[in-house]
């Protein structure tokens, strides 16, 4: 089967329990992404591991520890990190998180929530454009899965599109995120996508979610530990039809299955991107 | 929003109560719960990714709450959880329940070895082939250092063995120990980790050499734990196995 020109393609996480399934993997088109903070070690098997993949796949850092959201600007040695990571794998793509997750030292390790301020926007425009700026490169910034209003002053999609305007950055869609957030705070998608600069959106990415086992459905948690949910392939079927199609990425952080079993997932998302591109190819 | 956000809800991560006007939110303490928890397994998670012989020793249950304890004292100060859990063995020493297993803290700190090694810089070991173009004149003067990923342990238990059969063999059934002194290194000198007990001389002589002394120097040290020590084939062997910085300049 021949590839259609111009559609992106799928690509998915990648952990080490999968590194020689991954450098095996022939897939047309498969790319890789990982957290570049796995990866910001002095030297051994790991980085090695990486350097053989990259040579077979094009690979994309996602990270998760600059808290551009935070009250601080980003730590200075985690950028430097950031550089040589850079240098040595040649990157397609860079991208980051819209949350915060360090303050005085102490590093929580989880995305957390940032308040839709005027304040909190100044301050997460200012570090984007550092991490821009000492990285030489856009970074795509991924919207939150949310669990919480915290006396936000104005929505997400006029915060993210602010930040674009600002420091020339682009876009990550978390379709996931999208969904679990509009789900938990009674909001529209279609309202977000409507208000959101389309053309910045350089990368998607699917994921799965789970009840809260408190509150049951009426709280999604944005797990990473299950199969992409049917509501969302829903939903990236309704936004790569409104968007185009980008590149996109099944990604799965627990409850780790086989890399053939993300590689169906990955196929599934690659027709949809096909149909997107040639709509004849989704029912041939 | 004030300033204060932030460190409101640092307050609230680390099992206080949620404060400011976000607080009054439907369902807060559900909501709130999703975010503790994520930050605390992320911590549990990571250790026990680093110590996985201890985990596998005391269970999932045990290791647990042991785990949690660490971090509420001794959180994450890089933005990397790979190296995670320097002390930990120190807290496994001084954790009330762990102490029916007065040998689980070396336990930990051969598990916390092995992932240094494993994570050290990359470097070429000195080989035998290296110092082949010596002249043996030159040899007792050699500086060499150690490789970087060597580790010498100097453990109050002798658990190397019940470590390895656990971490990677079968374990034969329960292994009653009396407490005893017992030396080993892990090192790695291309791509995998290896381990494996030291005389208490050998460690002597490799500790020194780690220091920066010379081989004569070394050799003196370890001659006093042991009159026997023979320095000859301790270089030998360190030259076998990859122990010996390579840069010999």
């Amino acid at each position: 089967m021949t590839h259609p020109d111009m559609s992106p393609f799928a690509g998915v996480s990648l952990k080490p329990e999968h590194f020689r399934s991954a450098l095996d993997a022939r897939a047309d088109g498969l790319w890789l992404e990982v957290h570049p903070e796995n990866y910001m070690v002095e030297g051994g098997p790991r980085l090695r591991w990486l350097d053989a993949i990259r040579a077979e796949h094009p690979l994309s850092l996602h990270g998760v520890g600059l808290s551009l959201g935070g009250a601080d600007r980003p730590d200075p040695e985690h950028l430097e990190r950031w550089v040589r990571l850079i240098e040595r794998y040649q990157p397609e793509r860079i991208s980051e998180h819209l949350a915060w997750s360090a303050l005085d030292d102490v590093w929580f390790a989880d995305l957390l929530p940032v308040p839709m301020t005027r304040m909190a926007l100044e301050r997460f425009c200012r570090n984007v454009d550092i991490m821009q700026t000492r990285l030489g490169r856009q970074v795509l910034i991924e919207n939150p899965a949310r669990y919480l209003r915290l006396g936000d002053e104005c929505d997400e999609a006029e915060f993210l599109a602010e930040t674009v305007n600002r420091t020339g950055c682009g876009l990550l869609l978390d379709v996931n995120n999208l969904y679990i957030s509009a789900h938990n705070l009674d909001t529209d998608p279609a309202h977000w996508l409507a208000r959101i600069p389309q053309d910045a959106i350089g990368e998607i990415h699917l994921a799965g979610h789970e009840p809260d086992g408190a509150l049951g459905d009426k709280l999604l948690i944005d797990t990473h530990g299950t199969d992409v949910d049917d509501s969302v392939w829903a939903l990236f079927a309704r936004v790569i039809s409104e968007i185009g199609p980008r590149p996109t990425l099944i990604e799965r952080d627990a409850n780790l299955p086989t890399f053939e079993h993300l590689m169906a997932e990955r196929s599934l998302a690659q027709r949809h991107l096909d149909s997107v591109c040639r709509p004849e190819a989704a029912h041939a | 929003m004030p300033d204060c956000f932030y460190s409101d809800f640092a307050v609230m991560l680390r099992g206080g109560a949620a404060s400011g006007a976000w607080s009054s939110h439907p369902d807060i303490a559900a909501r709130c719960a999703i975010y503790r928890n994520n930050v605390v397994n992320s911590a549990i998670e990571a250790l026990r990714a680093a110590y996985p012989t201890v985990n596998k020793l005391t269970g999932d249950r045990f290791f647990s709450p042991m785990a949690k304890a660490h971090w509420q004292n001794n959180p994450p100060q890089t933005r990397t959880m790979t190296l995670y859990g320097a002390g930990f063995a120190a807290h496994v020493r001084d954790y009330a329940p762990a102490s029916t297993l007065p040998y689980l803290a070396d336990i930990a700190r051969l598990d916390r070895a092995w992932l240094e090694a494993m994570h050290a810089p990359d470097a070429v070991p000195c080989w035998a082939r290296t110092v082949a173009a010596m002249a043996p004149q030159e040899l007792p003067n050699l500086a060499p250092g150690l490789h970087p990923s060597v580790r010498v342990l100097h453990l109050d238990w002798p658990v190397h063995a019940v470590w390895s059969a656990h971490r990677f063999g079968q374990p034969a059934g329960e292994t009653r120990l009396a407490p005893q002194a017992e030396a080993v290194i892990l090192y790695r000198p291309q791509t995998d980790v290896f381990s494996a007990r030291l005389t208490a001389a050998d460690a002597i002589f490799l500790d020194r050499l780690g220091a920066g002394a010379s081989l004569s120097t070394a050799s003196a040290a370890a001659l006093v734990e042991d009159p026997f020590f023979d320095a000859a084939k301790a270089f030998g062997d360190a030259l076998t196995a990859g122990y010996l910085a390579g840069d010999l300049t």
